[in-house]
């Protein structure tokens, strides 16, 4: 038997220590404070700071902002081709700019690189009707245009995360001639023709959840309702091991703040427009159009022969939201020459926000970035 | 010392240390069920019967939810236009065509920046 297990734990022996021994109060002292500290931190978290580097709002279109992070290095050292981080429609975007010392915007700046983010903003009732398509054909088309005419480039070059990534893939099919340098995906869920079991594809395919029915309902798809279902993938971790972490490092203040950012992260949830879910779900999850080249929008075909922009695929080999097969396939349906594809030993957040992201995989991001934006 | 030894000394600390204080106790026994309990409690989350079990509860939160509102929706809309004043469907229409006049104001702002480009002296 283990000895850790609890019938090799003396709990017997615990009781009469306490009562016996002078260093009761001391121990009833340091739980009841490490409890505290604890609870400060979890309540603390939600106003944790945010977004610290520098940037300007360049541009706002209904809820949506694009931000310009303000150089650090002299405009002679920077590359010519400004990047655009397109993050998913479900969590916020701050998630590129944690805290200082671990924000990849912060480390790309530092590396020569002329950063614009695109927060999608938070959808309300007026925005059900927003499509998923509408993302891309009234939003992004915009967003790229406003990048180009700021920085003067005649090209840019764009990284997605998440469902940004498959945003940006469907931008890069649908407009062939669109000034696209280069790309990057991170996590990018596109090929759904394999519902892994325990994947939030699994639970929203045909038979299980009426899609109709809950935007009919509800509108905008609820914030709560989506975090509750990203943390049910892995119950005994999220709603148990977080905070177990929590109060093991809890003496240890940048651990602390660390956990707090990421905390806010993970519980601010912003709603996902109806209309948008529901086209996801039956076009992309269940219909499985895009992969097939089925997709149509405004009478183009979204056809994924059309990207021809080097491509950075990296997938998360340990991602529970996407799995690695709903990511790979996209390599061998681009028309473009130059593609590499990096699978990581990591998670679907770990990807972004992990010491190794921050150690190897941003420099190599810098790498093969740098190399093609001169 | 041997490495066994030390390795014994080094759990003997842990475990008096463990039931002196509560916390010590309470990440041993995480430490030590939480791969078993997330695989066990992964493997039923991921089942197909669990995707339609959560299919099912919703639904029925769904019809409650129907309910309420087309009740409640009603006598609000009726109050509201007793009143004079906009209905929720009224103020969303609203926004909705402040989107759309945003997008084009956008749309003409961008016209603009190109006319300007135009007039301006091009660089030898």
């Amino acid at each position: 038997m283990d000895s850790k297990s609890p019938a090799t734990i003396p709990w017997d022996d615990l009781f009469f220590q306490l009562e016996d021994s002078n260093e009761a109060a001391e121990t009833a002292q340091r739980t009841y404070k490490r409890y505290i500290q604890s609870m400060r931190a979890i309540i603390d978290s939600y106003d944790a700071p945010i977004n610290q580097t520098p940037r300007e709002e360049i541009w706002r279109l209904n809820k949506s902002k694009l931000y310009h992070y303000t150089p650090t290095k002299p405009a002679d050292e920077c590359f010519p081709i400004p990047l655009l981080l397109v993050y998913a429609l479900i969590n916020r975007p701050f998630i590129f700019d944690l805290v200082p010392g671990r924000s990849f915007v912060e480390f790309m700046l530092d590396q020569g690189f002329e950063i614009y983010l695109l927060d999608w903003g938070e959808p309300g009732p007026e925005d059900q009707d927003t499509t998923f398509d509408d993302y891309v054909t009234e939003y992004l088309t915009r967003v790229v245009r406003k990048v180009l005419r700021h920085s003067g480039a005649d090209e840019l070059s764009m990284l997605g995360y998440c469902i940004g990534a498959t945003l940006s893939v469907v931008y890069a099919a649908l407009y062939p001639e669109a000034p696209l340098r280069n790309m990057i995906l991170l996590t990018a869920p596109i090929d759904f023709s394999s519902q892994l079991d325990g994947s939030m594809a699994m639970w929203l395919d045909e038979g299980r959840i009426d899609i109709d029915k809950l935007i009919d309902t509800v509108g905008n798809v609820p914030g709560e309702l989506i975090r509750h279902w990203a943390k049910m993938l892995k119950p005994v971790e999220n709603f148990v091991g977080s905070y177990v972490n929590l109060m093991k490092m809890v003496d240890d203040e940048g651990a602390v703040k660390a956990w707090q950012v990421i905390n806010r992260w993970v519980e601010d949830v912003i709603p996902f427009s109806g209309e948008a879910f529901r086209q996801f779900v039956k076009t992309y999850l269940r219909g499985n159009k895009l992969i097939k080249g089925e997709h149509i929008i405004h009478g183009q075909p979204v056809d994924l022969a059309n990207i021809k922009a080097p491509l950075f695929n990296i997938v998360a080999k340990f991602d529970h939201l996407v799995s690695q097969s709903q990511s790979e396939s996209i390599m061998s349906l681009i028309s473009s020459e130059d593609k590499e594809l990096k699978v990581i030993p990591s998670t679907h957040v770990g990807i972004m926000i992990s010491g190794s992201a921050r150690y190897k995989l941003w420099p190599e991001i810098v790498e093969w970035l740098g190399e093609r934006s001169i | 010392m041997s490495e066994e030894k030390k390795e014994k000394q080094i759990k003997t600390q842990d475990d008096e240390k463990a039931i002196s204080d509560p916390f010590a106790q309470m990440f041993q026994f995480y430490d030590s069920f939480s791969k078993s309990w997330s695989g066990v409690m992964s493997e039923a989350v991921g089942s197909k019967s669990f995707a339609e079990s959560m299919g099912q509860q919703l639904e029925g939160s769904l019809d409650s939810m129907t309910l309420f509102r087309r009740q409640f929706g009603d006598l609000m809309e009726q109050y509201l236009q007793m009143m004079s004043l906009p209905t929720r469907k009224e103020v969303i229409n609203i926004a909705q065509r402040l989107t759309h006049l945003e997008m084009a104001l956008d749309d003409l702002n961008a016209k603009m920046d190109e006319l300007i480009d135009l007039q301006k002296p091009k660089k030898k």
